[in-house]
């Protein structure tokens, strides 16, 4: 797992500046070592972003989604009393309950792995005899790089998956990635095997911690059935 | 496993784009969310609603600070001086007794299924808390990386509902009510 995005998107929350304040104060004070940034202060375009340096995690409120972002491993983010569960999606429980708060649109996951990495079998001549034809693998050594993407309805909405060779900095910096975790620094300097994007995007009128869940579980279910199908 | 044949019989050269683009005017751009915007209202409406099949991260991932293209030297250096843990967990409690040496707390180990237990951290472990009493709430949070685990008490107020705790307060009443014994006859 390289990094991980969920944004939750409602329609907008006119009363936001108001009444979010309120919700994410006791968040403040439970993390005292957290960041904080306001922009666009009282204003339908306010933003708040909080920064969890130590869980390597950042939370970002707008009057139109919700974005959590985090570096730990998504089964992690399942469990029970994960950061997650306990705390961020209290703000959205908290949020829609408010009577202002007009409803759900859609729920983006988003996530990056790194798959086969320092193991030098799994190399782009490998990928490249997997994903294209013997033809073209054979003409294609000047390739300077490449990707595979699947893409299918998913829930009303879509489901999409790309695998290419992992190209360190450059692939995190086309998709605007920075690293929350130090230690994961390590494998952007030094990369090594397949970069494996997975995004679903659908329609919701209600969410709950088990949606979230259950949206982990298949992002990692299709990884598990993609890397057993690449190494095979 | 119908998609992976897709896969490989679909296969797609993306040499250029993967996805993201990095045009600052595309939906996938941290700028284009809020700070490109004007302060028309109409154009905010049309801003939303285009995330109604945006398929593209609002705003670019891991922007955290100031820094929207790249990871500079310094922010390096600053997270190599922070520690930083793999995995933590917000275990929601309530003071339940406490002794001399410890304080026993009701924990909610597994809110969805009404699980709850009881756990006994040393007293000075509460000692932050200048009036500590029986139904106080507090957040035990446990973070692990490798090597190491730490475990911390912190205020719950604001962030803990009381009425969690009280189908399990409802359940423990029923103790010793000798409901669990068999009908006699």
């Amino acid at each position: 797992m390289i990094a991980h995005q969920l944004e939750i998107r409602y329609q907008p929350f006119l009363k936001f500046p108001s009444e979010i304040k309120d919700i994410l104060v006791p968040l403040l004070r439970f993390y005292a070592s957290s960041n904080f940034k306001i922009s666009n202060e009282n204003t339908l375009r306010e933003r708040i972003e909080i920064s969890f340096e130590q869980l390597n995690t950042v939370i970002v409120a707008t009057s139109t989604n919700f974005i959590f972002r985090s570096d730990q491993d998504l089964s992690d983010l399942s469990a029970n009393n994960s950061i997650a569960d306990s705390l961020l999606f209290g703000i959205i429980d908290k949020m829609s309950s408010i009577e202002s708060f007009t409803g759900f649109k859609n729920m983006f996951h988003y996530s990056l792995f790194n798959l086969g990495a320092n193991d030098e079998n799994y190399n782009d001549d490998f990928l490249k005899s997997k994903i294209f034809s013997p033809g073209f693998s054979d003409n294609s050594s000047d390739l300077v790089d490449f990707s595979a993407v699947v893409k299918t309805p998913y829930k009303d909405g879509s489901f999409q998956m790309s695998i290419g060779p992992f190209k360190g900095m450059s692939d995190l910096n086309e998709r605007n990635v920075d690293l929350l975790d130090s230690n994961k620094l390590d494998l952007a300097m030094d990369p090594s095997g397949y970069l494996l994007e997975m995004k679903s995007i659908f329609p919701i009128s209600e969410f709950n911690f088990s949606m979230y869940k259950a949206e982990n579980n298949f992002i990692e279910s299709k990884v598990a059935e993609l890397w057993t199908f690449i190494k095979s | 496993m119908d998609v992976y044949k897709e896969l490989s019989s679909h296969h797609e050269l993306q040499a250029e784009k993967l996805l993201e683009s990095k045009d600052p005017n595309s939906s996938g751009s941290i700028n284009s969310f809020f700070d490109s915007s004007s302060d028309d209202p109409n154009q905010a409406q049309s801003i939303s609603d285009s995330n109604v099949h945006n398929a593209y991260p609002s705003e670019g991932l891991f922007q955290v600070g100031d820094y929207n293209y790249s990871i500079p030297f310094r922010t390096i250096i600053s997270k190599r001086f922070s520690e930083s843990w793999t995995t933590s967990k917000l275990i929601k409690c309530q003071v339940k007794s406490i002794t001399d040496q410890i304080v026993y707390c009701t924990c909610i180990v597994d809110r969805h299924n009404n699980i709850f237990e009881t756990r006994g951290f040393p007293k000075l472990m509460f000692s932050q808390f200048k009036r500590l009493k029986v139904g106080k709430l507090v957040i035990v949070e446990i973070k692990v990386k490798p090597g190491a685990s730490r475990i911390d008490i912190k205020d719950g107020v604001g962030l803990i509902d009381e009425k969690e705790f009280q189908s399990h307060a409802d359940w423990e009443s029923l103790r010793n009510a000798g409901l669990d014994k068999p009908f006699q006859g």
